[in-house]
């Protein structure tokens, strides 16, 4: 049941994610990425982690999401224009992804890589935990990352010259 | 085997029941509380007291016509309403409304279940996102435009007020949470946070004074704009039914869910628990009625300044220094 | 090793303290400090401002590496090295971003909105960069390499002159999210493959799956993350927005990129390398002699390698051939310099990754002065342009002839210290089988003494169609002369060598 529900799982996932690829209009392609979220969120779910699953709703599905069809919105607001796309990009796609499919295939040596040492599933408290001991320094660095991403955006944003009040009257 | 299937199917249906009640009841409420408010009698003609008004409006909305317009997305703009209600159910599922026994009388005891209700919680503004865009139209599309920025806007807030709950309650299980409560409510240790939470349980719910996606003078009818029928009746069904979860989560996350003031949760008797919990429900429920009747709208830089320079450092300020107050009390702090 | 207490763990990583204070407090100074004043001297004097605080956090952080380069190695935090390797990169890209915001702070074109900004983002690229070269931890490589990453973005992306610039920034963006996305594909396969992202725990999966002939499993995930690194070293086929993104980003940021990411970048590719695959390497070791049997996965690799480097010469040497452009010819420069660099490494020996350390280093001084100098022409003339060059080593004697020693250099000719590290690479490359490489590599030397020379050419052998006054730059002209003559003085390289050797010992054993 649990091996027919993840692959099961992993088809949507896949489905889900070509057709992000393939639409032509950015709203739809934006609906499938979440479809294929909660796809993920599934697989999650099933190998015991619905921590993971509910963070990845929430965060993914429930927050970025949302900014990303604010912001498709915000352009697309003349026309639902499609998304221009060339053959032969499509052609170098095609022959890239048999490419992979055929080195990951060559790489498993017919059968699944299997990680040999599996963590078992932790509780939130012992994720917690790692994240605060054994990762400390690597989530420190996230926070820098941050806002250097954060203060780059808002740089990028801004209007040269202008103040950083817009609309402030 | 059968027992428990039993007992799912029974929990199921009483707790649709009172979730769909508690939803009709309230679109009576509301109009009658209108009524009151601004001094005029109300629905009176179905039924004793119009009590029945709720029905009627059910047979009109079922019998009216499923209207698609041409221009619309076909196939999102007929899923959209549904993409709104479905995830406002979803959640009550995980609402604890006292104990029997021990066990806790919920529908779904999920372990992270405050998670689960944010995660479900977090995918209604699609339905409204989503309608808003397929109608294409312009109002529509602005409405839906509003209601992601401001959702974006204020769930994060939202989410940092509860952390904080749940850091001192030490549990993400909701029925933990209630119990944790006996004696002391979140909202005594937690006063900020349960500030925090009623401004942006109005956001997320897109009720006055938030209620930027549908704004009738500026837009119409915002997101629903284009919608009739059943289909206009489910977004409607969706709004209120996110409203009686939201309730119900400051019920159980702020007030202590079933505890009865001066009660311990074990000795209270479940049935007099439960009516504890629908009691704070149900008042939370006028709170928003009651605030929709009374406080104009805001003006659309004030929600983003609201959102982003007042509730969002408020509740990291809150998340800190909750944080720090835990750590000095050491292990044993909060209730833990 | 006893175990360490949290701030013991704390004083090995002072620098990366250091670091992160100077960039808070370069964030907080610009919000802070006069905020209604928004005149144009205002803005140029916090400028002003938050660069000499950057400079000054820099220069403690240089300190305390300079410091902590006797200490012995030491492994804190569970994931960071803290050794003579790292700390000497470290101290490289320190230095460099030091240069970097003085250029800035010289730059008489650069706008004065947003040179907080820059501080800040360069700070940041600084920090990621610490983590980038001592970590081997693929969460924490990965971490270093972002921020180096988007601190470059942003930067890139900052000062909009025109589309073009706008569309570089964007490029970048694009294919470098798409490069570390890979990247992180290949180290999750890693990670399936032995259940770990600490690069030395891997080894030895790595080690027995080479040896029970699984070497695919290894050689994908290894490709996936050499085009993780590769997009930053800019080595082909990854190197196609690197001319696009120097031209368009302003002098300053464009040093940045060529000069400090990329060294960085090699630091950390060298120390994955050397720990993934030192278990499989064929080399000297003083102590037992000759380790391990040559395996075809490490020639493959090697050759890969080797073609790589060849093709980024190819490729960087022909383009730059016909740039009129100055920063356009110097970002080709710096991409046949990242195929040079290359060849060391594919010798996959301890010898040639000295060697490539060796190069890198001297690629540091020859081409901040390359850079420097396009800067001091450009608030001459105010052009980027090669043909603006004519007769200006007569009227800025002093610039002109550094410049001719930094495009000596450049190109390897022997009073300088590029014909040495050249020359090392190459016996190296001779010395490990890949001799074809080596003539390869003289050959290309030949080709870049044309575009090298049109620009000395510019300088010496043309007349100026107008006078242009001269404005007098005496700092910069003064870094200029220190460059160049460091890029004579390394040719007796032996202090330079042993940084070098010391280095990769540290790597090694």
């Amino acid at each position: 049941m649990a091996t027919a529900l993840f692959y099961l799982f992993g088809a949507g996932a896949l489905f889900s994610a070509a057709n992000v690829v393939f639409r032509r209009q950015a709203v739809p392609a934006a609906i499938w990425l979440v479809t294929c979220f909660f796809f993920l969120a599934g697989e999650f779910l099933l190998l015991g982690f619905p921590f993971l699953a509910a963070i990845q709703i929430m965060v993914y599905v429930g927050a970025i999401m949302v900014l990303f069809l604010f912001v498709i919105m915000l352009l697309d607001l003349q026309a639902h224009q499609p998304i221009q796309s060339q053959f032969r990009h499509s052609i170098g796609g095609a022959l890239a992804l048999v490419l992979v499919a055929l080195a990951f295939v060559a790489a498993s040596g017919g059968q699944a890589l299997e990680a040999e040492n599996q963590p078992a599933a932790p509780e939130i408290s012992a994720l917690v935990e790692a994240l605060f001991t054994r990762y400390l320094l690597p989530f420190e660095v996230t926070s820098v990352v941050l806002v250097a991403a954060i203060v780059g955006a808002l740089t990028l944003g801004r209007s040269p010259g202008g103040s950083d009040h817009p609309a402030k009257s | 085997m059968e027992i428990t299937w039993i007992r799912a199917a029974l929990t199921l249906l009483v707790g649709f029941g009172l979730m769909m009640s508690l939803a009709a009841g309230m679109s009576l409420v509301e109009r009658k509380l209108s009524a009151f408010i601004q001094e005029r009698h109300g629905p009176n003609r179905v039924g004793p007291f119009g009590l029945l008004q709720p029905m009627a409006d059910l047979i009109k909305f079922v019998f009216k016509e499923e209207y698609v317009p041409n221009s619309v997305n076909p196939l999102i703009y007929k899923l959209a309403p549904a993409i709104a209600a479905v995830p406002a159910m979803m959640t009550f599922a995980a609402i604890p409304f006292g104990f029997l026994d021990g066990q806790p009388l919920v529908i779904a005891n999920i372990n992270i279940g405050v998670l689960y209700v944010l995660a479900v919680g977090s995918l209604g503004i699609y339905g409204i996102i989503l309608g808003g865009w397929s109608s294409n139209n312009k109002y529509s599309l602005l409405g839906g435009l509003r209601a992601s920025a401001q959702m974006v806007s204020y769930e994060i807030s939202l989410v940092l007020s509860l952390v904080a709950v749940i850091a001192v309650s030490g549990s993400l299980n909701m029925s933990e949470v209630v119990a944790a409560q006996d004696h002391h409510w979140n909202v005594f240790l937690q006063p900020v946070a349960c500030l925090i939470f009623l401004v942006t349980m109005f956001a997320e719910t897109n009720r006055h004074p938030f209620d930027f996606a549908e704004c009738e003078p500026e837009l119409v009818g915002g997101f629903h704009t284009e919608y009739a029928g059943m289909r206009f009746a489910l977004f409607f069904l969706g709004e209120y039914i996110a409203m009686v979860v939201m309730s119900g989560l400051m019920a159980a996350l702020f007030f202590g869910g079933c505890d009865v003031p001066f009660l311990d949760i074990a000795d209270t008797p479940w049935w007099l628990g439960a009516l504890a919990m629908l009691g704070k429900t149900a008042f939370f429920l006028l709170l928003f009625v009651w605030v929709r009747w009374t406080l104009p709208r805001f003006r659309y830089d004030q929600l983003m300044w609201l959102g982003w320079r007042v509730l969002l450092p408020l509740s990291l300020a809150n998340l800190a220094i909750t944080g720090l107050v835990l750590a000095l009390l050491g292990p044993e702090g909060g209730h833990a | 090793m006893p175990e360490l207490t949290y701030f013991e763990h704390l004083s090995y990583i002072l620098p990366e303290v250091a670091v992160t204070l100077g960039l808070c407090l370069v964030l907080c100074w610009e919000m802070f400090s006069r905020r209604q004043d928004r005149t144009a001297e205002a803005r140029r004097a916090r400028g002003m401002e938050t660069g000499i605080l950057s400079l000054g956090f820099l220069a403690i952080a240089g300190v305390l590496l300079l410091i902590r380069f006797s200490w012995n190695p030491a492994t804190v935090f569970g994931m960071v090295e803290v050794d003579r390797f790292g700390t000497m990169f470290k101290l490289f890209i320190t230095s460099a971003v030091a240069v970097v915001i003085g250029f800035d702070l010289m730059d008489r074109r650069a706008q004065d909105d947003g040179r907080s900004e820059t501080y800040f983002l360069l700070l940041t690229a600084v920090l990621g960069s610490y983590f980038l070269v001592s970590s081997y931890n693929f969460l924490l490589i990965y971490l270093g390499l972002e921020t180096l990453g988007l601190a470059s973005y942003a930067l890139s992306g900052m000062h909009k002159r025109g589309r073009a610039s706008a569309e570089a920034a964007l490029k970048y963006v694009v294919y470098g999210a798409l490069a570390s996305g890979i990247m992180l594909f290949g180290a999750s396969l890693l990670y399936g493959l032995s259940g770990t992202l600490q690069v030395d725990e891997m080894a030895g999966h790595i080690v027995t799956a080479v040896r029970e002939g699984r070497s695919v499993q290894v050689a994908l995930p290894t490709l996936l993350i050499l085009v993780g690194f590769g997009f930053k070293l800019s080595f082909f086929p990854f190197h196609w927005w690197a001319p696009d993104v120097y031209e368009g980003v302003p002098t300053p940021i464009a040093t940045f990129l060529a000069v400090g990411s990329k060294g960085v970048a090699l630091a950390a590719f060298l120390r994955v390398l050397a720990m993934a695959f030192a278990g499989i390497m064929v080399f000297d070791d003083p102590s037992v002699g000759i380790l391990n049997e040559p395996t075809p996965f490490l020639a493959n690799l090697g050759g890969t390698l080797a073609i790589i480097s060849a093709a980024t010469m190819l490729v960087g040497n022909l383009a730059a051939l016909r740039q009129t452009n100055l920063k356009r010819l110097l970002a080709y420069s710096s991409i046949a310099h990242a195929g040079y660099i290359m060849m060391g490494v594919a010798v996959l020996k301890p010898s040639g990754f000295e060697a490539a350390t060796l190069y890198t280093f001297i690629y540091y001084f020859m081409n901040l002065g390359a850079f420097g100098m396009v800067l001091y022409f450009a608030n001459q003339t105010g052009s980027e342009d090669i043909g603006s060059l004519k007769g200006m080593g007569y009227s800025h004697p002093w610039a002109g002839v550094a410049t001719i020693v930094f495009l000596a250099s450049l190109t390897g000719l022997p009073p300088t210290a590029g014909f040495a590290g050249k020359w090392i690479l190459m016996m190296e490359a001779w010395d490990g089988g890949l001799g074809w490489l080596a003539l390869w590599t003289g050959l290309m030397s030949v080709v870049s003494l044309f575009f090298y020379f049109r620009i000395a050419k510019m300088l010496f052998l043309r007349q100026a169609d107008q006078e242009i006054a001269v404005v007098r730059t005496p700092i910069l002209s003064g870094m200029l002369v220190v460059l160049a003559v460091f890029s004579v003085v390394f040719l007796y390289f032996d202090p330079l060598l042993d940084l070098a050797k010391t280095g990769i010992n540290d790597l090694f054993y």
